[in-house]
């Protein structure tokens, strides 16, 4: 039986259950599940910041640094320690060069970190020809083409005036964060393509933009080059670069892949259908298929109701370069597929739909036999198949019908919570590096200011100015995940509890706290609008109070103890993180991330505390007095 | 505000084509057919006594209602599933004037259960109990006191229900199981009602609950909870529960062996037989079976809100009877109880149906109303609705309907809200008794089993017309008993009742003395045929390749069922008198089916499948129509099945629907037949 259109893999199931079930929950105690994950994808190359071999000649403005300081009060701020590790770029008036990769590229994807000094402007030139903007855009309303997040305008003198520039593609908002502090880009980009004869016949196409965690463009053609490209022709390659003209920048953690045109496919397939129960893989050579037929992708099943199976394909896969292959596999129930006759999967036991599991494989260009066998899950509420590939410079991709993929793979419509002219709660659910807490409290400004907070630990979760939280995981249909998700650009903090009782001050301190020692007291409302949280901590009264500040970004925390004696052993945790430096009253925390200002920790000094793994900032509460008020200002 | 769409059956009529109309006029012709010469219309209807109305929203506000309380002034309180709390003002407006809605509280996290006591509004939102207050009375709560906060998993599915206060002023609140592809206690107290006292401090009272949406007192003081049918339950139910019940879903024994638990029962102890669960019991003592039982599909799907008439209440005949509501069938029905050694056991009727979302709950107003407060997100209603608050309001005239029914050692004894005709309630043709359970086991819901004939031999009717006596054969303990009187009468006018249906649950049968009568006509029970047989019509209904297909199908479609309520390909192109595979598959944790029918008849078709009572969970709410060309069966959870047709030879559209009640205006999708 010839079957044309793809066979859809039915699925039974409710999927997303199991997707919830795998995140990890921190509850009132203990996190920490920390098996090695699966491979989600083939490791990007790293430019190696040990040397500048990667890069052509190099102008005297760009340097090797161990670590850099900008003071964010001071214009064009950047200064470096020896090391290695961060490209640096300090210009002046003779040197001021640009900076192009030895390699050039196509197709790519691009991760890096960069630090912007106060008032400075740099690019990232894609082939050389294109650029996404670099700018200190902190503090900006309404972004322009010309700020950070933007792709820049192209040029023509020829065009009238004011429509000499054009082209420019502002970010669908300011994600900058405050100056001399680390930000990240990732970037996907289509480069042009030509025919045999060197015609253009699809221009370069910026497909998706990442600015700190927000996707600021998507999907943006641009037609040639930018205004200020040392290149104004096109070609199929060309150099990445990075701008050094207009003012000191800094970049660390240059990633990238470079990706051909084509990609994996599989051809000549043919499925058999097997309409009995197997607990284990039969041996298909001696059994007769109920049924066989053509297709033109893996999906699962032909199946009868309350009727188990299994399936067979043979075809072959075409692997279009020599190297590794990374195969990511889903599915309910059993598999094994053979690349060659070599098992690349050899399931002994069934699996169900959210258990990734990937594997490489070393192949050579060309075509290979590919046999995929499925014997289903004998629970019908567990179904369903899907199978990914990346190769070497080739893109991640699926192998599967899309319809066997929750919901076809579609995505929810955005849906915002607005905020209005008073500070707006939401509780909820909420991801927090990589782990859902279930008693959240998001809090948005009027002045677009807006954090998230674990009322069960006590914990700041994320701060973000921008729109406020997005709430189509919760309010669409039965909204399984239940989760709201911040809508700007989030910076997360480590999200452990404020307060705890320790053995002694440079104990370490915990990821979680138990509610027989945290009792959570709700929240009452400011005049305001921003809620105080409120606990019990032994005999302690806490009340723990964050008010947004849109002038110069920052969430004040006021936190008040009361108990009725002086106490022993009582901490409170200001700030953790990688790294903590100290700049008078002004702590830059968790490697550059963010700024923490002291205003007033009543007369108490606080204590940096190396953790193993970092630092965090600390002070004892009420060793001295029955009432204690501190106040400081995170600043982002 | 949104415009006042009243919906009571005569106004539906209106609108619905000819020919469904005179299918309706032909039931109720059937009806009526006793007294000949009445002209249809006459018929009264539960919405000749009791009005729907609409209590207008504005349109900015999503009332998903999760909660409702009256307050002590008469105004509405309601918590939103979006998480936010308003006080309605004047909700049954009077003199005319429309109510006021004012913002108390937000922010919450999809509240689902609201009390108001002693100046403070108590929530059942997901992660705790709280307490709302407004300290400095401008109106809006400025107090979140958090009473109880409990351990959640991050599954959607905990939900978290109450808190209803006890007489000594403590919270009793139910958990939902989580959902992972059946019911689990994720999270400590999944599944499981709990006593909270103010201070915060949990005493676990009875477990074996699975979704458990709702809870109340009946007159005696004694704690009803409604039940939803899925794994372990057969069917919607309402279950009395004491301390130390097993109710019978097993996850959240997962939790007796902690410190408090009123019951040792493990999950193991919890036989997986499928025998009915009355005979389970039998064994297992702490096992509490249903005090009623709602036939799925006939008296709802997914039971709701619970409502007691007390004294205080002036809504009719039926205090002290319980008003269960329902969510996808978007109606309220009627529930009478009494105690049979020792154990409550009753009656289910229909009430009114007709509302315009899915109702979840029900509160008094001052003015003797009935609040409903509606919502169908992730679980369509019949009502259209996304959201929506009614008015359920009582005419002061007494319907003609059985008000209750009692078991008798040999039988029932039904009484009436008016004097019934002594010749057609005295009459055993009268009447049909059938009795039926379902299976207990872990697998979602149940079919009909072990259906049974209980023929009528001998009716008394009292005097003064209230009541009759009905000599039973084959009464069966254990058994819900589904009781017809359509051939009943009233006397003054001649008019058959309201509803003249009822499903006792019997799960004792008295002791005492059978009435005496003489037995010239006793036979045993005749068993209906086998109940699971669907009996469906071949043609129709191919559900493997035919064997003259020997090239195989010529189009193999492929159609999901998807959890917002619709078919993931709603229109399709087959050639006519093509050979057609239809593949369909129910990922979704609700039952579906399809039917491809003739052009125009979509609307027919789905109120034909309304209208199969007992017949309809039975055929798959398929009927036996030939404007039904081509159909699947009823798709259990995570079912799959294909059928194999001829696609007609004439070149036309015509669509398919899925039949199972609150799911047809949905899931619809057009077959187009080309040439």
């Amino acid at each position: 039986m010839q079957i044309k259109s793809p066979i859809h893999l039915f699925f039974k199931k409710r999927w997303l259950f199991g997707f919830i079930l795998l995140l990890p929950v921190l509850q009132s105690c203990g996190s920490g599940e920390t098996a090695e994950p699966p491979m989600e994808t083939l490791p990007m190359k790293t430019i190696d910041l040990g040397n500048l071999d990667a890069f052509q000649e190099v102008g005297d403005n760009w340097q090797l640094a161990g670590a850099v300081k900008s003071n964010r009060q001071i214009d064009h701020d950047l200064s470096a320690t020896e090391g290695t590790g961060i490209l640096a770029n300090i210009p002046t008036e003779r040197n001021q060069d640009h900076l192009f990769t030895q390699w050039t590229h196509n197709d790519l994807e691009l991760e890096l970190d960069f630090l912007m000094p106060r008032g400075s402007n740099s690019g990232v030139y894609l082939m050389g020809r294109y650029e996404v903007q670099l700018l200190d855009s902190w503090g900006v309303e309404e972004p322009q083409f010309s700020d950070v997040g933007g792709i820049y305008q192209r040029w023509d003198e020829s065009r009238p005036e004011g429509e000499k520039g054009y082209e420019g593609h502002p970010p669908k908002m300011n994600a900058a964060r405050a100056p001399g502090l680390w930000q990240h880009y990732r970037i996907l980009f289509k480069g042009p393509e030509f025919n045999e004869q060197g015609e253009k016949i699809a221009n370069a196409e910026f497909e998706e933009v990442w600015l700190n965690g927000v996707l600021v463009q998507k999907n943006v053609e641009v037609t040639g080059p930018t205004r200020a490209a040392p290149f104004t022709d096109e070609q199929p390659t060309g150099p990445l670069m990075k701008q050094g003209d207009h003012g000191p920048v800094a970049v660390r953690n240059i990633e990238y892949k470079r990706y051909d045109k084509d990609g994996i496919s599989l051809n000549n397939l043919t499925y058999s259908y097997y309409g009995q129960a197997f607990d284990q893989f039969p041996d298909f050579s001696s059994l007769e298929p109920d049924e066989t037929g053509q297709a033109d992708s893996l999906s699962g099943n032909l199946v009868s109701r309350d009727d188990r199976y299994a399936l067979r394909y043979t075809g072959t896969i075409e692997t279009p370069n020599t190297g590794t292959y990374l195969f990511k596999l889903r599915n309910a129930g059993t598999v094994r597929m053979l690349i060659d006759g070599n098992p690349v999967f050899d399931q002994d036991e069934v699996h169900r739909m959210h258990q990734l599991k990937s594997k490489t494989v070393e192949l050579e260009g060309g075509s290979h036999d590919f046999i995929f066998e499925y014997v289903d899950h004998p629970n019908n509420w567990y179904s369903g198949l899907s199978l990914e590939a990346e190769g070497p410079q080739l893109r991640l991709q699926n192998l599967h019908a899309s319809s066997s993929v929750p919901g076809g793979g579609r995505a929810l419509p955005e849906q915002i919570l607005e905020v209005g002219d008073r500070v707006k709660l939401l509780r909820s659910f909420a991801m927090h590096k990589g782990t859902k807490r279930t008693h959240v409290v998001n809090a948005g400004g009027p002045n677009g200011i807006n954090y998230n907070y674990d009322m069960g630990q006590a914990a700041l979760l994320h701060a973000w100015e921008g729109p406020f939280v997005n709430t189509n995981e919760m309010w669409i249909d039965r909204g399984q995940p239940q989760i709201a998700k911040p809508a700007g650009p989030p910076i997360a903090f480590e999200g452990k509890p404020a307060i705890i009782q320790l053995n002694n001050g440079t104990a370490a301190w915990p990821d979680s706290i138990s509610w027989d020692q945290l009792d959570v007291d709700g929240y009452s409302i400011t005049d305001g609008g921003w809620p105080v949280f409120k606990y019990t901590v032994g005999g302690v009264t806490v009340e723990d109070h964050f008010e947004g500040q849109n002038q110069g970004r920052r969430l004040v925390r006021t936190v008040r103890f009361s108990a009725p004696d002086s106490q022993e052993g009582l901490w409170f945790q200001l700030a953790s993180g990688k790294e903590i430096t100290q700049n008078e009253d002004e702590y830059v925390v968790d490697d550059r991330s963010y700024y923490l200002n002291v205003l007033d920790l009543g007369g108490v000094e606080p204590e940096l505390v190396d953790t193993g793994n970092g630092q965090d900032l600390r002070i004892p509460v009420l060793t001295e007095g029955t009432e204690m008020e501190i106040k400081y200002e995170i600043i982002w | 505000m949104k415009k006042n769409n009243k919906s009571n059956v005569l106004d539906l009529m209106n609108k619905i084509p000819g020919r469904i109309l005179s299918f309706i006029a032909t039931i109720l012709m059937v009806a009526v057919i006793t007294n000949p010469g009445m002209a249809q219309d006459d018929i009264p209807t539960e919405a000749d006594y009791y009005e729907i109305v609409d209590i207008p929203i504005s349109e900015d506000i999503f009332l998903e209602v999760g909660g409702m309380d009256v307050m002590p002034d008469g105004s509405l309180a309601v918590c939103t599933r979006r998480g936010e709390v308003w006080i309605i003002e004047n909700p049954s407006q009077v003199n005319g004037e429309e109510p006021e809605y004012r913002l108390f509280a937000e922010g919450l996290h999809e509240p689902l259960g609201l009390t108001y006591r002693d100046g403070a509004i108590y929530v059942t939102q997901r992660p705790e109990i709280t307490r709302l207050e407004d300290t400095d009375g401008d109106g809006r709560a400025d107090e979140y006191k958090t009473v109880w906060d409990r351990p959640l998993s991050g599954n959607y599915h905990e939900y978290f229900y109450g808190p209803l206060f006890t007489p000594e002023g403590n919270m009793l609140v139910t958990v939902n199981l989580a959902w992972i592809g059946y019911g689990e206690s994720l999270s400590k107290w999944d599944g499981w009602l709990l006593e909270v006292t103010p201070e915060g401090e949990v005493t676990p009272i009875a477990t074996g609950l699975r979704s458990p949406a709702a809870f109340a007192y009946n007159a005696d003081g004694e704690i009803f909870y409604a039940e939803n049918q899925g794994d372990w339950v057969g069917s919607g139910n309402i279950t009395h529960l004491e301390k130390g019940d097993f109710a019978g879903n097993p996850r959240g024994l997962r939790w007796s062996s902690e410190p408090g638990s009123p019951l040792s029962l493990k999950i193991e102890d919890v036989p997986d037989t499928g025998a009915p669960m009355h005979e389970v019991a039998k064994d297992l003592p702490e096992l509490k079976t249903p005090s009623v039982w709602f036939p799925h599909g006939v008296m709802g799907i997914s039971t709701s809100g619970i409502l007691l008439d007390n004294a205080e209440i002036d809504f009719g005949p039926f205090e002290n009877q319980l008003f269960v509501g329902d969510q996808g069938q978007s109606k309220v029905m009627r529930v009478f109880q009494e105690k049979v050694k020792g154990e409550y056991q009753g009656v289910v009727f229909p009430f009114r149906e007709g509302f315009e979302s899915g109702v979840l709950r029900m509160n008094w107003g001052q003015d003797n109303s009935m609040y409903v407060g509606m919502t169908s997100r992730g679980w369509s209603s019949t009502g259209p609705d996304l959201y929506g608050l009614q008015q359920l309001v009582w005419n002061g005239e007494i319907p003609f309907e059985i008000k209750e029914v009692h078991a008798q050692p040999d039988g029932f004894e039904l009484t009436f809200t008016k004097s019934v005709n002594p010749e057609t309630a005295g009459d055993p043709s009268s009447y049909e008794i059938t009795g039926f359970t379902y299976h207990y086991h872990s697998t979602y819901g149940s079919d009909i089993i072990n259906q049974e004939n209980a023929p009528v031999t001998h009716v008394e009717v009292a005097d003064d017309g209230l009541s009759a006596r009905l000599v039973v054969d084959n009464i069966r303990e254990g058994y819900i008993h589904e009781i017809k009187a359509d051939g009943v009468t009233e006397a003054e006018t001649g008019y058959p009742l309201v509803h003249s249906v009822g499903y006792y649950t019997m799960k004792n049968i008295p002791e005492g003395e059978p009435l005496a009568v003489s037995t010239e006509s006793t036979q045993a029970g005749s068993k209906d045929e086998d109940a699971d047989e669907s009996g469906f019509d071949s043609q129709k209904h191919q559900t493997t390749q035919p064997a003259s297909w020997d090239g195989g199908a010529d189009k193999v479609i492929t159609i999901n069922a998807e959890d917002a309520m619709t078919f993931d390909v709603t229109n399709f192109e087959v050639e006519a008198g093509s050979k057609v595979r239809l593949i369909f598959n129910n990922p979704t944790d609700l039952l579906h089916n399809l039917l491809i029918v003739q052009q125009g008849q979509l609307e027919s078709v789905a109120q034909n499948a309304l209208n199969m009572g007992l017949q309809g969970p039975q055929r798959g709410y398929v009927p036996d129509s030939d404007e039904v060309l081509y159909h699947t069966s009823l798709l259990e959870v995570g079912e799959s099945e294909s059928i194999f047709f001829t696609a007609p030879e004439q070149p036309d559209e015509y669509p398919y629907v899925c039949t199972f009640p609150g799911h047809w205006q949905t899931m619809q999708g057009v077959m187009t037949v080309t040439e």
